[in-house]
């Protein structure tokens, strides 16, 4: 700690009027301990000090000092801390202080926060409400050809469609378009063992409106007038109400008048682990689907 | 004398033009042909018949020789083609169509089935030229003849066994295989009908979606396929590929299919219809008229056990709503006595059920009437039909119904079960389920809140409970009885006292009185019951004092004859027996609650 403070003045130079008292107090102020202040009032400013207090308390306390040794630095802590506070309430009295100002920060990034939450909730909410329970759509749709973009079944809705069903290793199991091999120039010839999907467009008098090829078997779509001529009709049924198995269901109802798409959809939305029992449809098989909506009541 | 008579009358006739015969004409006509006919004379009356001078009376009175011609084809079926042959084949060519098919039909009714049979034969071809020769308004004649065929063709014995089925000895087959024959030129005429009316129908533009009003012939060849669909194919029992490769009755199914394919009718539509709402089609029949319940059960039976037209039906059904809408053919199929329509029953509801993944049917399908009404028909068939097959199958195909149901189903299906069955077997082996789902449930990570904790305690205390207590008939309610101890006791050694996860112990003083103390006081009583009667029994039998029993049992009327002594001391040793038993787990129980009780 520092040295002790020395006398500065002896006591004929106190007591006289040559020394001003604002003097004194800035001695005893510079020099004294916090406590030792605080019990003589000598704390603050010095012009304020030298208003309220006489030249001789002054004195008396300028003497008691030096005989109570209560110097500055003898008593640390709570000098700073003292002196911390009173710097900073005279030095700024009209800001906010910086505490208010966390806590206002910390208030706002609650809420902010809180709203999220909550939204994220309501939006978890809502999908839950739209798609079930069950959580990620078990199906994956590609668009072969755009429909009118208007007419999307609702629940309950009658739709119509042409569609091949096939597995993944390209056996058509089901389809409701029917075959032809009349009118219609043979495809090339492919080399054996390719088992890759193809768009063969075949020109002819009679352009089909859509030929697609899965794997070793071949499904050609007729127009309008061959359809006819077979007469078979598109399949026929009310969506969403689970008369279909679910990819179909789901698949559908994002289709839209005159859509062409497929839909590759997981056993878990079609037959699932038991498949159809006696029928082309394995256990745990994915199907796809080559579905064009026809129409939608 | 009558070939006389005959060649008197056409000589006559030759002068006259067709609209001066007199009836009396007509009458010696027929009456001399016939004779001569029979006589076998045919000969002379095919080369009359022939005769281009002739022809006109030929044409107006010759169908009255069809009797007398066909009954003489009938009966000499295996000779040579007879000059009888020839007069048919040009009586067929030369005569009005409308009269040639009275007089064939007429001649198609008979009563033995080896008759009805080649009848069937020899008739069903010349029926087919006569009805193609009646242009545009064949159609109800058609059905007339559709509907005398098919009555003869239900008094044919049908084959059980696939032996009898090669054999046929009784022509079935063969009548079957000609029928479809017959059909065939009809069914392709109402199919071009249909593509044609579509087209006009898209030319003119669509008219709100619906049909034109519909084709007569096609509401008879509807009416046929229905018809068939019920007789004779739900009562047969069709082999599969497998079994017999060459089946004609297996064809004869397909082929119905396709007819009703052909005349616009979707196989699927049939089948879901019990669900379906479909639109009100312009037609002349009444929707369940059109549609014969059971005809629709025997169709789905076809498609879903025997796969027939299979590659026409869609698969992108799902399985619950296949099952939703068979559900409604099982329950008219079960609700019948006959033991072809029970097995069809049984067999179209396990197949529908081995589509589904265990415990994946929720419990909301409980609120769907057929799936209430069904189990109680199926509880019918395991206690009441004769045949023991049956009554099996119908037993394995509970188990799997139950197994498909997921946990809060199985839950209320065992409640509405217990509460309605009232058979103390039933009970037995549903009480038997509950406690396999109890044991499920006790296994780690299989925790439901169906058969633990406070869901339990209700069904719990409808199983371990006494129907009238202790005067409760427990040799009646053996079954019932002893389930429910089993259950507890499996209960009360499974589900530990600090764990008391079924809640058994927390219920046990509640159950002490309600259902232990009753059954001890009843095992009790039945015992000290039946020790006197088996007492009184040997007296009675050491005595030899004939006693005359108060009822007699007969069955077919004739009277049984009455138990003797011995079988009588026999019975009432089993049944002392039983209460042993049922006491003997009473006191397991008992040593396994002692002192646990009061925690």
């Amino acid at each position: 700690m520092a040295d002790e403070p020395t006398r500065q003045w002896s006591d004929e130079q106190l007591k006289s009027d040559d020394l001003p008292k604002k003097d004194i107090i800035k001695f005893i102020q510079d020099n004294a301990a916090h406590s030792f202040l605080n019990e003589q009032k000598l704390l603050g400013n010095i012009k304020n000090v030298a208003k309220t207090a006489k030249k001789e308390q002054l004195i008396a306390a300028y003497n008691h000092l030096f005989e109570s040794k209560r110097f500055l630095g003898t008593e640390p802590i709570e000098e700073v801390t003292e002196q911390v506070r009173s710097v900073k309430l005279e030095e700024k009295p009209k800001d906010v202080p910086a505490e208010v100002v966390d806590e206002v920060l910390e208030a706002g990034l609650f809420i902010y926060l809180f709203i999220h939450y909550y939204y994220y909730l309501f939006l978890c909410f809502c999908n839950f409400l739209l798609t079930g329970s069950q959580g990620p759509p078990k199906y994956f749709k590609s668009v072969l050809k755009k429909g009118d973009k208007e007419n999307f079944p609702k629940k309950g809705d009658n739709v119509s469609c042409w569609y091949t069903g096939s597995l993944e290793d390209g056996t058509v199991f089901d389809t409701n378009i029917p075959t032809s091999t009349t009118r219609m120039r043979p495809p090339k010839r492919r080399a054996r063992g390719s088992s890759q999907r193809s768009s063969a467009v075949v020109r002819g008098t009679n352009v089909p409106r859509r030929v697609s090829v899965f794997g070793s078997k071949r499904v050609f779509s007729l127009s309008a007038a061959a359809r006819k001529k077979k007469q078979t009709k598109p399949l026929t049924f009310k969506v969403g109400l689970g008369r279909v198995i679910r990819g179909w269901d789901e698949g559908i109802m994002t289709m839209s008048k005159g859509e062409t798409s497929r839909l590759e959809i997981e056993p878990e939305w079609a037959y699932g682990r038991k498949g159809l029992p006696d029928s082309k449809i394995p256990p745990n098989a994915k199907l796809i689907f080559e579905v064009e909506l026809v129409a939608v009541d | 004398m009558a070939l006389e008579q005959l060649s008197d009358v056409v000589q006559r006739c030759q002068a006259l033009s067709d609209d001066s015969y007199t009836p009396e004409d007509h009458d010696v006509f027929s009456v001399s042909g016939r004779t001569c006919i029979e006589e076998g004379n045919s000969a002379q009356v095919l080369s009359l018949v022939l005769d281009e001078k002739n022809q006109d009376m030929v044409r107006c009175m010759g169908w009255t020789l069809l009797p007398p011609l066909i009954q003489v084809l009938l009966k000499k079926r295996d000779e040579k083609p007879s000059p009888c042959l020839a007069i048919f084949s040009h009586l067929l060519q030369t005569c009005r169509p409308k009269e040639l098919l009275i007089g064939l039909l007429e001649q198609l009714e008979h009563e033995d089935p080896d008759t009805i049979a080649e009848s069937l034969h020899l008739l069903l071809n010349p029926l087919q030229k006569v009805l193609l020769c009646l242009g545009s308004r064949k159609a109800s004649s058609l059905g007339m003849t559709l509907s005398s065929v098919l009555d003869q063709l239900a008094k044919l014995p049908l084959p059980h066994t696939k032996e009898q089925e090669e054999d046929d000895v009784f022509s079935l087959c063969r009548c079957c295989t000609d029928l479809m024959a017959f059909v065939k030129p009809f069914v392709h005429e109402t199919r071009q009908n249909l593509l044609s009316s579509e087209n006009t129908n898209k030319k003119a533009g669509e008219q709100g979606g619906g049909r034109a009003a519909e084709d007569e012939l096609q509401t008879e060849l509807l009416k046929f396929s229905m018809k068939t669909l019920s007789h004779p194919l739900l009562e047969l029992q069709l082999r599969d590929p497998d079994t017999l490769a060459v089946s004609p009755l297996r064809d004869f199914a397909t082929e119905i299919l396709n007819t009703l394919r052909a005349i616009g009718e979707s196989v699927s539509s049939l089948v879901f219809q019990p669900l379906l709402k479909r639109k009100q089609v312009l037609g002349f029949l009444e929707e369940e008229v059109r549609y014969p319940k059971e005809s629709l059960a025997s169709l789905a039976h076809l498609v879903f056990v025997h796969h027939l037209a299979a590659d026409s039906f869609p698969s992108v059904f799902s399985s619950v709503f296949c099952l939703r809408c068979n559900m409604e053919h099982v329950c008219l199929l079960l609700s019948r006595t006959e033991e072809s329509r029970i097995q069809k029953g049984l067999e179209l509801y396990e197949k529908s059920l081995v589509r589904l993944e265990d415990g994946s049917l929720p419990a909301d399908l409980l609120q769907i009437k057929t799936f209430l009404t069904v189990p109680q028909n199926l509880v019918k068939v395991m206690t009441m039909c004769p045949q023991h097959d049956l009554r099996t199958r119908g037993l394995k195909v509970l188990q799997l119904s139950i197994d498909k149901f997921d946990t809060e189903a199985k839950y209320n299906f065992f409640q509405y079960m217990l509460k309605t069955s009232r058979h103390s077997g039933v009970e037995g082996y549903i009480i038997k389920n509950i406690k396999v789902q109890i044991d499920a449930a006790l296994q780690p990570g299989n925790s439901n809140v169906w058969f633990e904790g406070s869901q339990l305690l209700p069904l719990l205390r409808k199983v371990l409970s006494l129907p009238d207590g202790p005067e409760t008939d427990l040799l009646q309610y053996l079954d019932r009885v002893m389930e429910s101890l089993n259950l507890l006791r499996y209960l009360v050694i499974r589900d530990k006292v600090t764990d008391n996860q079924t809640g058994i112990w927390t219920e046990l003083y509640k159950i002490e009185d309600t259902f232990l103390k009753p059954l001890r006081v009843g095992v009790n009583m039945s015992r000290a019951h039946y020790e006197r009667e088996l007492h009184d029994t040997r007296a009675t039998k050491r005595g030899k004092a004939k006693e005359e029993s108060v009822i007699s049992v007969s069955v077919g009327s004739e009277k049984l004859p009455n138990m003797t002594s011995d079988s009588q001391i026999q019975a009432l040793h089993s049944a002392l027996h039983t209460f042993d038993m049922i006491e003997s787990v009473l006191v397991r129980i008992e040593e396994l609650t002692a002192g646990k009780e009061n925690l």
